[in-house]
């Protein structure tokens, strides 16, 4: 399965993963209306992390054997099978936050939707580049 | 003569800790016969209940693909009366006899129902099976219910209320401790909760509990408490926690206590029985003391270990963890380990606090020991982890519940391996 | 302090309907010129502190900045121009020279865009370059008065013992550039995309990192006044020795780059302590005549046993082709003349603008000179100082030039946006910096990808300016000035160029 490879070093922090990950999951899909008409706002699925001239941008591993799947208990998150994707399925989502307790690098967040469901990032669908890698003016996401 | 039945494995109960003890199994074995026998009539998924309850989802089955791509035989609606571990032979209820080499006793735990005078009759559920949900959904439209008693502010109590909450009836919750979810919370934790509870329209009373329900003929007409208050309602759930479901296991050499007794290796007194889930009782991670961790990810882990135990490797169980998450209104709570360290214990405590969000570790010995997060839940999952792998925080300590706490924060190798180690796969 | 008398150089227009206050500009702007307000949603900008690097710019996800040249403050004035008002201003405040980076940036003529290249047209034919080999290798070294081959076998043999070449794919080398001037991951990118491209990078006068030795046979390293990080291996590992006389950017002075820039690995690379000033003084103290200078060029030649050649580097000034004679003399097999244009990271803007002479003049002379004197085939002639397209390339050869080094070009490939801001260090496109958040913002991997893509389509465009001059091989284009013509030049520009106006035949 492909994934997103982080390379740290060269992650200059401009946090454009983040704002092209809220874009791609908005409802418009287009960035100017996203941020300034839509709300609530979407959320971005990358959370970016910095420590002095550190940082990097961080988005679900999915996982082998993945917590978060293992613990959701209505069958929501779950893998799909040919991409290998771990993703939230929205309706049948509860936000019960099992699966916030269990993944270990702290990348589900709660999202307000016609209800508050977990979100995550979904590889974009699992179809091509995630906009994150897509999108990142320095190459330091990779998707291999 | 009744209809002997020979399987390799043979799962008793068929939910969660069965559903990833087949998984395991299979595994390790591909061919070998796995039987369950439950007593349900479809995979369904517990703690949904109380969401099905408040319309929140439709559907009470599980989706899981544990499940659903891991077909093993299922006899479904029938229960295990009988059982000896030591000459690995079970009774079902129909006469029929199976004969095991390896079996796993999943059978969950059942409500504690009080003796308290005027329970017994009409009005008053319990909510841990399929059952009580329809049973109580048709009382609450049936009867036309407006107004509801809760008593337990325990998980269960908690969660039957956010469901009460959305189908907009009045709910009375009665709490016999001084605080919600006693051994998940802390007194300010608490309160958070209770102020989302009221902002609902929920009537919290602590530190009392029902004396005696009062019925009109077979209907329930109220309830009097133990301070004397005399309560109006036409309905109450009882929630005050669950055992594990041992009784059946009498005369059968499994040795029980409160629950059943495991060792590392998920394996009961009998050699070849295993155990996992809410019935048994294991040690807890961070106390080392013996207790029931009735919880989803405790069925999952003692699942898998038991079912790879049972396949033949060798998989030890690290202890269990308490944890559990709960959400009224816009308050979130995520709770694991010690959340209250007893006095003499030399624990020490991090707190950090703005408005609205409320967020506390306990450590021990350089290690995370215990956690309450609300509102700012997020990361709680990096903290449970570290507690889990039983990482020092030495190197970060400074950092802890800081805003911007995060991976980066974790010694470089350390975060490498999470992010691309073996630990998990990128 | 009094108040200033400056105003800002560059207006912000932020679009407010475009704007998404998601903080890109904030973060990416070295110069704290973007700020994020109280109220989350606006950002506002300090306009005086920008440079004009069109960093924000760039990265903005709306498109909704514009930095652009503020208009007027300064009152027209034909003598007076902004930029000497500018000068005073600051110095007034001041009290000091005034400093700059990247080359010179006057109006002065640019020959380049006064020449104009041949084809031929049905009496010779050209060539094709997608059908047709068009040979680009050059060689840099001492060529042979004759060689003497041995034809008595079944192939024949030279028997000459032939003069240390460099092999170069292209006629494009990457210019001196320090590690220091530049980043580890600016030289890694050039040093990458020298070894793709089958050409060389320059060390420049700071050493050479352990981690670039492996690159060597692509590096040409220098030997300057202040003999950083100078030793047998840095000598030994590379493909070439240029030792450095002059630079066309600042011709007679020195360089210094502070202390803040010396780095660890950059105090590692020079030898010198961390934190502590490297200064190359203006002249090599042991060079004072061409004697001099031949003693360093064969003492070099003895430690790295004649195999590699050496060139010698200096700027274009008035005497030029003179000098270039004697340095030929003095041994060099590759004579570096570096034109007023060059660039730097650090120079006072006065000499940058003032001193020296364009490289086109330079090298027509210099090529003239030492063929007059029959010495033009001794030494290999690398011209520098704004080379910027590969129709420059290709005009500087037909000059006489052999190849070329490009500095700024290569940077502009990198993202460079010629703000001249290199000598303070905080290069917003991580380029000629050390600050590690800056540095990050290149990665070599895209620069190396980059650099080759931009040799390659050079390469491309001069196979077909070749081809269409029926020439199909870059060596037999070298000083042929036939192919070139002059517009809009006096006589006396075409005389030194050696080139006849456009409209004359043969
Ligand atoms: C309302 C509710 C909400 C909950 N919410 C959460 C939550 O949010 N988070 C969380 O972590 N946990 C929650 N839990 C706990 C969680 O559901 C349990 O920990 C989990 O279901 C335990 O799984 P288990 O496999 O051990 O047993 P169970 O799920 O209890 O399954 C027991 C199985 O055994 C069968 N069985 C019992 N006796 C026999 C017999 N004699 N013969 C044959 N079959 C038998 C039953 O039919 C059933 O299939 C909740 C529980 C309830 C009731
Ligand atoms: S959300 Fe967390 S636990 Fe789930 S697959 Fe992604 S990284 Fe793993
Ligand atoms: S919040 Fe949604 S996805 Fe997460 S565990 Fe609960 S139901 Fe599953």
């Amino acid at each position: 399965m492909k994934k997103i490879r982080i390379q740290e070093e060269f992650c200059i922090g401009c946090r454009l993963c983040e704002i092209n990950c809220l874009v791609k999951h908005s409802y418009s899909g287009k960035i100017i209306k996203a941020f300034r008409e839509e709300s609530p706002r979407a959320l971005p699925r990358i959370r970016v992390e910095e420590e002095g001239y550190l940082s990097f941008a961080l988005q679900c591993r999915h996982c082998e054997d993945a917590p978060c799947v293992e613990n959701c208990m209505s069958g929501a998150m779950q893998r799909d099978r040919e991409t290998g994707t771990v993703f939230c399925d929205e309706e049948r989502c509860v936000g019960c936050w099992m699966c916030i307790m269990s993944c270990p690098l702290g990348v589900i967040k709660r999202e307000q939707k016609t209800r508050r469901i977990a979100s995550k990032c979904d590889l974009c669908g699992g179809e091509g580049e995630p906009v994150c890698v897509a999108q990142c003016p320095n190459e330091a996401l990779l998707y291999e | 003569m009744s209809e002997i039945i020979q399987t390799n494995y043979l799962l008793i109960g068929y939910s969660v800790s069965s559903w990833f003890a087949a998984q395991a199994i299979r595994e390790e074995d591909d061919s070998g016969r796995i039987l369950a026998i439950t007593e349900d009539d479809k995979a369904y998924s517990r703690p949904l209940l109380s969401y099905v309850l408040g319309n929140r989802s439709k559907d009470i089955a599980y989706f899981g693909e544990v499940v659903s791509h891991n077909p093993i035989e299922v006899w479904w609606g029938s229960s295990v009366i009988n059982l000896d571990g030591v000459e690995r032979w079970a009774e079902l209820s129909d006469g029929r006899k199976v004969e095991f080499e390896r079996a796993l006793i999943a059978t969950g735990a059942i409500p504690v129902f009080p003796p308290i005078r005027g329970a017994s009759g009409e009005g008053i559920f319990t909510f841990t099976h399929i059952d009580d949900l329809e049973r109580m959904s048709a009382y609450i439209h049936k009867e036309n219910i407006e107004n509801i008693l809760v008593l337990g502010g325990g998980f269960i109590g908690l969660k039957t209320c956010e469901a009460l909450i959305e189908l907009g009836l009045n709910i009375q919750l009665v709490e016999l401790a001084p605080r919600l979810l006693i051994n998940m919370t802390d007194e300010k934790s608490s309160r958070h909760l209770e102020k989302a509870l009221i902002k609902e329209g929920v009537d919290i009373i602590l530190e009392d509990t029902v004396e005696h329900f009062e019925r009109e003929g077979q209907k329930l007409r109220g309830c009097v408490l133990k301070s004397g208050r005399s309560i109006s309602c036409r309905m109450a759930v009882v929630a005050i926690g669950v055992r594990p479901n041992v009784a059946w296991l009498k005369g059968s050499g499994v040795q029980v206590d409160r629950g059943i007794l495991v060792n590392r290796f998920q394996e009961t007194s009998c050699p070849g029985v295993f155990a996992a889930g809410d019935v048994t009782e294991t040690m807890n991670m961070v106390t080392g003391e013996r207790s029931v961790t009735a919880i989803w990810p405790e069925a999952v882990i003692q699942g898998k270990i038991a079912g790879k135990n049972m396949a033949g490797k060798r998989d030890v169980y690290p202890g269990s963890l308490p944890l559990n998450a709960v959400e009224v209104g816009e308050t979130a709570l995520i709770s694991a380990g010690l959340v209250n360290p007893p006095g003499d214990d030399d624990c020490e405590i991090l707190v950090c606090e703005s408005e609205g969000s409320y967020q506390k570790l306990v450590l021990k010995e350089n290690r995370i020991v215990g956690l309450v997060f609300v509102k700012n839940i997020e990361k709680a999952g990096i903290y449970i982890h570290l507690l889990r792998q039983r990482i020092s925080i030495d190197a970060f300590r400074d950092k802890l519940l800081q805003p911007d706490f995060g991976i980066i924060s974790l010694p470089s190798n350390f975060r490498k391996h999470m992010v691309e180690g073996a630990g998990i796969e990128v | 302090m009094a108040k200033s008398l400056l105003f800002p150089e560059f207006k912000i227009d932020r679009d407010k309907e475009r704007c998404i206050s998601c903080q890109v500009c904030v973060r990416q702007c070295a110069n704290d010129v973007h700020e994020g307000s109280d109220n989350e949603d606006t950002v506002l900008s300090q306009e005086e502190n920008c440079v004009g690097c069109q960093r924000c710019v760039n990265l903005c996800p709306t498109n909704a900045l514009t930095v652009h040249k503020r208009e007027g403050g300064f009152r027209p004035n034909g003598n007076w121009s902004e930029q000497h008002l500018r000068g005073i201003y600051k110095q007034a405040e001041s009290g000091g020279i005034l400093l700059t980076g990247m080359g010179c940036d006057r109006s002065y003529p640019i020959y380049w865009d006064h020449l104009l290249l041949n084809a031929s047209q049905v009496t010779n034919p050209s060539i094709d370059p997608l059908r047709e080999p068009i040979e680009l290798t050059s060689y840099l070294g001492r060529k042979e008065e004759k060689l003497d081959i041995d034809w008595s076998g079944e192939f024949p043999l030279v028997q000459t013992r032939l003069a240390p070449q460099l092999e170069l794919k292209v006629p494009v080398v990457f210019s001196a550039m320090s590690y220091g001037s530049i980043s580890y991951n600016a030289f890694r990118s050039l040093a990458e995309a020298a070894r793709e491209v089958g050409t060389f990078c320059n060390s420049g006068e700071g050493g050479l990192h352990p981690d670039f030795y492996p690159y060597g046979d692509n590096i040409v390293v220098q030997v300057a006044s202040g003999r950083f990080g100078v030793h047998r291996d840095y000598l030994r590992v590379a493909a070439a020795v240029e030792i450095k006389i002059g630079q066309g950017a600042k011709p007679g002075i020195g360089g210094h780059l502070p202390g803040e820039k010396v780095t660890k690995e950059i105090s590692r690379t020079r030898k010198i302590p961390e934190e502590s000033d490297a200064i190359s003084p203006a002249p090599h103290h042991d060079i004072y005549s061409i004697e001099d200078l031949e003693r360093l060029v064969f003492a070099i030649k003895e430690a790295i046993n004649y195999k590699k050649p050496v060139a010698v580097k200096i700027a274009a000034v008035h005497n030029v082709a003179a000098i270039a004679s004697g340095v030929v003399r003095a041994g060099a097999d590759i004579v570096t003349i570096d034109g007023i244009r060059g660039g730097t990271g650090a120079a006072p803007q006065v000499i940058r603008d003032n001193v020296g002479i364009p490289i086109e003049l330079a090298l027509a002379q210099v090529d003239e000179r030492l063929r007059s004197e029959g010495i033009r085939h001794h030494s290999s002639l690398l011209i520098a100082g704004g080379i910027r397209s590969s129709a420059d390339v290709i005009k500087a050869i037909a000059l006489g030039a052999d190849a070329v080094y490009v500095g700024t070009a290569a940077l502009v490939g990198l993202g460079c946006h010629l703000c001249q801001k290199c000598y303070t260090g905080k290069c917003n496109w991580g380029i000629a910096t050390q600050d590690p958040v800056l540095t990050k913002r290149l990665n070599p991997n895209i620069g190396k990808r980059r650099l080759v893509n931009l040799i390659r389509a050079w390469s491309f465009e001069i196979k077909e300016m070749l081809g269409g001059m029926g020439v199909n091989a870059i060596e037999s284009l070298r000083g042929n000035r036939e192919h070139l013509r002059a517009v809009g030049l006096s006589k006396e520009e075409c005389a030194v160029l050696g080139v006849k106006a456009a409209g004359e035949g043969w």
